[in-house]
């Protein structure tokens, strides 16, 4: 179990997945502010803060290696219980739970792609985020951020939705919006989005935690045409040149799901993790 | 194009005159003071009766009003509610139409800033009070063994089944955990 899950799982609810656990996704719709209570200031909210600490971590890369790799480790350390979004890989399947649970679910510009790519996504039909749960009924409230708006969608919807992204390569995280709330499920690929890059280049762990599963092939279906190892986005799987076929760096794979779901002759199966005494405490 | 991009004036937030409103019209001092009155001198099974008949009758006339003003007194986050679900299919009015409601006529009445919201989705809204001045009322006026039957249960139990039956949602209404035991009151209603 990962430590999302001993913080936020009940273990009588979907195996105890945090995600998939419906607490983590319902809120309030209002608050009553007292008399003289300001609004909180820009950028209080989760998502920005934990860009800006991450931020004042990475000032630090160059300047001061040192104090960069130890500020890693205590981002790490803190698993979450500090100013960090927390988010975690999941394969479509469990992302398909997810829109069922949650509502509402929209579409919505991602907000990496405008960060590292300056790629706006301007409607709809450009959206690759996915908003989740009472927040995105006050969208309007931070129209920098959600430039063009929100489509709502249904959870049939939003499944083909989903799909789509998939097909093209796009990882599913889940992602927190202050302590345990899940707020949304973006779809990823490296190096646009801002969470796997920092766990990827940087080791910043909380924001890009690893799936509870793993993936794992069937060398006799397998044919060697090299689809797993074009969707891998962490780097996971290469082509074995001795063998002809694929082979998959476990302790490197993120359980995302990509290469079952691409793999022309299914050769590829998620396993769960924690039944691979090797890997059940890698996240 | 360009006025997405600017913030407009909406309120996000419940209209605080309505908040008034309901606060005044169902006082939970008022209600609990007309509860003890009518216990006096009555026995456990007439108590229980009491309570029964007055605060289902509060809780009934309670959420009607809340839901009524609350149709009076939209804000913008109700306004994108019912684009979402006009857009998305009238099914998955649940569980965000009623929770409103519910918001509404318990944060006019107790002092609380938020309702905590335990579950929200298409099959379950379950909410819960903690900190409730109805209960505390109770005790403080009749004293904590008769507090401690919960004669307040029957209005928040008749308001959210008179709301889901008057907004046409088919739903099993169930009081899942009580103050005197668990430490606060969690209702939930299951999508029938």
């Amino acid at each position: 179990m990962c430590w999302v899950c001993e913080a936020y799982g009940d273990p009588e609810v979907e195996n105890g997945r945090w995600y998939l656990n419906p607490k983590n996704h319902s809120r309030n719709m209002y608050k009553i502010k007292k008399p003289d209570q300001k609004a909180a200031a820009y950028g209080s909210d989760p998502e920005a803060q934990s860009g800006r600490n991450i931020g004042e971590i990475m000032q630090f890369r160059f300047t001061d290696p040192d104090k960069f790799n130890q500020l890693i480790k205590e981002a790490n350390a803190m698993k979450g219980s500090g100013p960090f979004q927390i988010g975690q890989v999941i394969p479509i399947q469990e992302a398909y739970k997810v829109v069922e649970m949650s509502y509402p679910v929209a579409s919505m510009s991602c907000i990496c792609r405008i960060h590292n790519r300056a790629q706006e996504e301007r409607n709809e039909h450009e959206y690759s985020c996915t908003g989740l749960g009472v927040g995105m009924l006050k969208w309007e409230r931070w129209p920098e951020r959600y430039k063009g708006g929100v489509n709502f969608m249904a959870p049939d919807e939003a499944k083909e939705w989903l799909v789509k992204w998939n097909k093209k390569g796009m990882v599913h995280i889940i992602m927190t919006f202050g302590g345990s709330y899940v707020g949304g499920v973006c779809n990823c690929d490296y190096p646009d989005c801002g969470m796997i890059r920092n766990r990827v280049d940087y080791g910043i762990e909380t924001g890009c935690l690893k799936s509870h599963w793993v993936a794992k092939i069937d060398y006799d279906l397998c044919t060697g045409c090299g689809v797993c190892v074009q969707r891998c986005q962490f780097g996971a799987i290469k082509f074995e040149v001795t063998l002809d076929k694929t082979n998959i760096d476990q302790l490197k794979c993120f359980g995302c799901g990509l290469c079952e779901t691409g793999c022309p002759t299914n050769a590829i199966e998620l396993i769960d993790r924690e039944s691979l005494p090797g890997l059940r405490e890698v996240w | 194009m360009k006025e997405i991009y600017e913030a407009k004036n909406y309120s996000y937030e419940l209209n605080p005159d309505m908040l008034k409103l309901l606060r005044e019209e169902f006082d939970v001092d008022k209600v609990t003071s007309k509860f003890t009155e009518a216990i006096k001198g009555k026995s456990a099974g007439e108590i229980e009766a009491e309570g029964k008949a007055i605060f289902e009758e509060y809780g009934r006339n309670w959420i009607r009003q809340s839901q009524k003003l609350g149709e009076e007194y939209p804000d913008r986050t109700y306004e994108v509610l019912l684009e979402a679900i006009d857009k998305t299919g009238g099914y998955l009015r649940f569980a965000l139409a009623p929770q409103r409601f519910l918001e509404i006529a318990y944060l006019s009445t107790q002092e609380i800033s938020i309702l905590p919201i335990i579950e929200n989705n298409v099959n379950r809204l379950v909410y819960r009070m903690v900190d409730c001045d109805t209960y505390k009322n109770l005790k403080e006026k009749c004293g904590e063994e008769v507090a401690n039957l919960l004669p307040c249960r029957h209005a928040c139990l008749t308001a959210c089944e008179t709301l889901h039956r008057d907004l046409g949602i088919d739903a099993l209404v169930q009081m899942e955990a009580q103050i005197p035991k668990d430490g606060y009151c969690q209702f939930a209603a299951r999508r029938a």
